[in-house]
């Protein structure tokens, strides 16, 4: 499969003397929905913001779809290719009715109407928001204006969506409509999908994961890979999904379990066999054993 | 238990002349206990935010009464300064606010406006400081910090006027697991050290298990439900039903006991979980799976 975005050395630096990143090598992949972990500082807005050419590397490249974002000729392209949601909802929102903000973009494009028309409704129906479509933003829950601003996106026909923690504002039902559209566009229409996020259950239904730290790849792998390592996790700051702190105390209490529990589906596969079964059913259906 | 704060039936619109506008705050009684450690959970637009601005004055309700040690803070006279001064309100994304030069000026901004002695207010910024874990950058910008320090220093800046009641809106919203572990940890040592009422917006349910002692859920505007942990988490489906949910392990828990009726599934945190499983598997002498 061919790389959608790829950083070949990439230093970047905000004052000249600390670097935000440095020497990151990194290719994500045509369809590949990928979770960039790291504490506050350790330079993911940072990379997500050299996707799309709103920064430009120190020194090395950033390619997407093989354009060097270095070459300014090319930056309309590689903004039509990849588009970003960021975490407030309220500053990212432009108009005054929901479908004139999704049809933002394309108007400044100046996207022939029929065609937006058809651009805008396909974009709200996607994210489930088609009912609300002449409703005023501010209406809107947190939850939904974020499901908006991905539309407002997806109404330019991205390959790529870049998503820079954008539920860390919501409620539960919000966070997970927004992580549940991110991973339709993903699996039904192919969109690779980069989300940073803090929510360490939400990076483990990516199919990889790619921790920072201090400005550098600390880790790179699926997730039940990158979850399994408890303390490494924790040294860098961070935590592991719910059912994966779930396994760590259990294995502590004598508890052997697999490796690479990181769900609630792999936690309730792993116990219901000893669990769901009393004693006495156990002996008399010895014979399966 | 005496009341240090009490709500008599407020109710709040805005925008109430424009048709169609509901209350965003409607009929709510409340009392609030000096000394309490109070989460209030609901979703986005449930009136949450409106409810806690009622607190220390800053919208005043269209009908109802707001009390602090007993007195009305809308009767003629009253002096809303020392309303002010007892109840500090964290905003959401406090360190917005920040501005000052260093930090030691933007903490001392509060009790510089209280009148207080030059030595008063010094001892103050540095137990402010101190709680937050600030003190070595005291003489810093405010700006040259990360997202976390920035946080904890606009927090030091409501600490350090000492107010008897801490409401704080989301504060570890947006941080790393180990930004939002020590700002938690902050209000938790505040609360215990200077017996201190907190009020804690949030939409972790796992925080709020961690550190609540009692849950106030709001929808609609109106008081849902009000009780213990446990009391509130138990009623899962109801609160599912208004975009709420359960710490994620009690999840896996009740799905676990839809097979293992005697499970104990009202555990809200990881390691009374982990005991309660562990407690089952003992009883079935299965260590292995």
């Amino acid at each position: 499969m061919s790389n959608i975005i790829s950083f070949k050395n990439v230093l970047f630096s905000y004052n000249g003397e600390q670097e935000a990143l440095h020497d990151i090598n990194l290719n994500i992949q045509k369809g590949e929905f990928v979770a960039v972990l790291g504490y506050n500082g350790s330079g993911k807005s940072t990379l997500a913001k050299l996707i799309n050419a709103i920064l430009l590397p120190g020194s090395g490249k950033v390619l997407v779809d093989g354009m060097d974002t270095n070459d300014e000729s090319l930056t309309f392209e590689i903004r039509k290719k990849v588009g970003m949601v960021f975490q407030n909802p309220d500053n990212q929102i432009v108009a005054s009715t929901v479908e004139e903000d999704v049809a933002f973009a394309l108007e400044n494009l100046g996207v022939e109407s029929s065609e937006m028309r058809r651009r805008v409704d396909s974009a709200l129906e996607t994210v489930g928001m088609s009912e609300y479509c002449n409703y005023a933003p501010h209406r809107l829950s947190g939850g939904q204006k974020q499901r908006v601003a991905i539309a407002g996106v997806l109404a330019m026909s991205p390959q790529c969506i870049v998503l820079d923690e954008p539920t860390a504002m919501l409620d539960p039902r919000g966070r997970k409509a927004v992580i549940d559209t991110a991973l339709s566009l993903n699996r039904e229409k192919g969109i690779t999908i980069v989300l940073i996020t803090h929510f360490m259950d939400e990076a483990a239904l990516a199919d990889r994961v790619v921790v920072l730290s201090g400005g550098r790849i600390a880790k790179n792998g699926p997730p039940r890979e990158v979850f399994s390592d408890y303390d490494g996790m924790k040294q860098l700051g961070l935590g592991v999904p719910v059912a994966a702190e779930l396994a760590q105390e259990l294995r502590a209490r004598g508890i052997n379990l697999p490796r690479g529990i990181i769900t609630p589906d792999d936690m309730v596969e792993a116990l219901s066999p000893c669990l769901w079964r009393k004693p006495d059913e156990r002996s008399s259906a010895g014979g399966e054993y | 238990m005496s009341a240090v704060l009490r709500a008599e039936n407020i109710s709040y619109t805005y925008n109430p002349g424009i048709p169609g506008s509901k209350p965003a705050v409607d009929g709510v009684s409340l009392e609030i206990g000096e000394g309490e450690f109070i989460a209030v959970i609901g979703h986005t637009g449930s009136g949450k935010s409106t409810l806690i601005q009622h607190f220390n004055g800053l919208l005043r309700p269209q009908k109802g009464r707001v009390l602090f040690d007993g007195q009305d803070i809308w009767a003629k006279g009253y002096d809303l300064r020392a309303l002010r001064f007892g109840v500090g309100l964290v905003f959401q994304y406090p360190e917005y606010q920040l501005f000052e030069e260093t930090v030691y000026k933007d903490i001392a901004f509060g009790p510089t406006n209280m009148s207080l002695s030059e030595q008063e207010i010094h001892r103050r910024v540095l137990d402010a400081a101190g709680f937050v874990g600030a003190g070595q950058y005291l003489d810093s910008s405010p700006f040259e910090l990360s997202g976390g320090e920035k946080r904890r220093v606009a927090i030091a800046g409501v600490l350090a006027m000492e107010p008897r009641v801490l409401i704080l809106d989301e504060p570890a919203a947006g941080l790393d697991p180990r930004g939002k572990k020590a700002a938690f940890e902050l209000i938790k040592n505040y609360h215990e050290s200077k017996g201190a009422t907190v009020i804690v917006v949030s939409h972790s349910m796992e925080d709020v298990a961690e550190y609540a002692k009692r849950v106030i859920v709001i929808n609609r505007g109106q008081v849902f439900c009000d009780g213990s942990v446990p009391e509130v988490f138990k009623r899962a489906r109801e609160l599912s039903d208004i975009g709420l949910s359960i710490p994620a392990v009690t999840s896996i828990l009740l799905r676990l006991k839809e097979g293992c009726p005697e499970l104990n599934a009202s555990c809200y945190d990881i390691t009374s979980a982990a005991d309660a499983i562990a407690a089952v598997m003992k009883e079935r002498g299965a260590a292995l799976c």
